[in-house]
């Protein structure tokens, strides 16, 4: 069996740290203007993203079945906690462990109830929404 | 040189997430996505069910001997044959013909986001620990118990809400949008918005 790509997992972990650091996605106030308007250089950074990505999955991924994202029930109620989530933090889940490694120590209470409401989600799905999930190929 | 490393422009910023983006699709096999793996590391506590499955998924053998263990249980011992007579099923396989990796795996992913930021902000000469997320953050929110809280509450909220919704800003936002995924198209819609009603909300009232 092929060895799991540890190595691999690790630089692009690194690499996606420190480039969200230097973006400045990491920094509250940053965030915050990108949210407001204020300073569009995050926003312009974030469809530049989407639009190089497009491009690139267009050359290499031609033919190739990539894992959907299909619309499902909990699409939209899911995507207003994490945005109300976001804009309180300065942080999506990214976010929350770089800023913890840039030195913000308060960043941990992030984490940390990050890891609780993932940790939660799964048995409240069951419990209560039972829809099916999307498949998942990671 | 601390300016390299600070606040980098859009045209700068853009492409590189692009390369980090498809990059990691190309080395991986499946789609950058940090929500998606914060869960599968979660669920070996949460969802160990999931968790076994998808660990067992990714050995065929052990998955063979689990079913043939689960059909002696139920049906006797006589109407299994014996081990190593039968071919296991193949490995589930990701779209890219990989097989999926174990959460630890992405447990690496996520350790090396935090050394990303370590190894950042000490090239910007400014390593040290603080207790803020600076000036504007505690001006809102306090500083001390009541940010500490707060910030609590609210990733709770992002953590439910990225699992929920089944991405985040790299799974839908960057990834999704760019392959122009439905799901990922209104998840980005639903939470870029919340985030902008909140934050404007913010401005207003506090």
């Amino acid at each position: 069996m092929q060895s799991p790509p540890f190595l691999r997992m690790a630089i692009l972990g690194v690499l996606f740290g420190f480039a969200f650091s230097c973006m400045g996605f990491t920094d509250f106030e940053e965030v915050h203007k990108m949210f407001t308007f204020a300073d569009l250089r995050l926003f312009l950074t974030f469809c530049g993203g989407v639009a190089l990505s497009m491009v690139g999955f267009l050359l290499l991924a031609r033919g190739q079945r990539i894992q959907r994202r299909p619309f499902h029930p909990g699409t939209i109620p899911g995507g207003v906690l994490f945005g109300i989530g976001w804009a309180l933090t300065g942080a999506c889940p990214s976010g929350a462990l770089v800023q913890l490694g840039e030195g913000k120590l308060i960043a941990g209470f992030t984490l940390i109830g990050l890891l609780l409401g993932s940790a939660l989600y799964p048995v409240v799905h069951k419990r209560i929404f039972g829809w099916p999930l999307e498949v998942c190929e990671a | 040189m601390s300016e390299w490393f600070t606040a980098w422009p859009w045209w700068v910023g853009g492409p590189v997430f692009g390369v980090l983006v498809v990059g990691y699709w190309k080395l991986v096999g499946f789609p950058i996505g940090t929500s998606g793996s914060l869960g599968r590391v979660t669920d070996v506590v949460s969802d160990r069910e999931s968790a076994k499955a998808e660990a067992a998924l990714e050995d065929p053998d052990a998955l063979a001997a689990a079913l043939r263990a689960a059909t002696m249980e139920q049906f006797g011992a006589d109407a299994v044959p014996a081990a190593g007579s039968t071919t296991p099923p193949p490995a589930a396989l990701t779209s890219t013909g990989r097989p999926p990796l174990p959460w630890t795996a992405h447990l690496v992913f996520l350790l090396g986001m935090g050394v990303g930021g370590i190894v950042a902000t000490s090239l910007r000469g400014n390593l040290q620990l603080t207790t803020s997320l600076g000036q504007s953050h505690a001006t809102i929110f306090g500083t001390g118990i009541s940010a500490a809280l707060v910030l609590l509450g609210a990733g709770i909220l992002i953590g439910f809400g990225t699992r929920m919704g089944g991405g985040c800003s790299s799974g839908h936002g960057l990834s999704g949008c760019s392959r122009l995924q439905p799901g990922s198209l209104i998840g980005t819609g639903a939470f870029f918005g919340a985030a902008v009603a909140i934050s404007f909300l913010i401005e207003r009232v506090l």
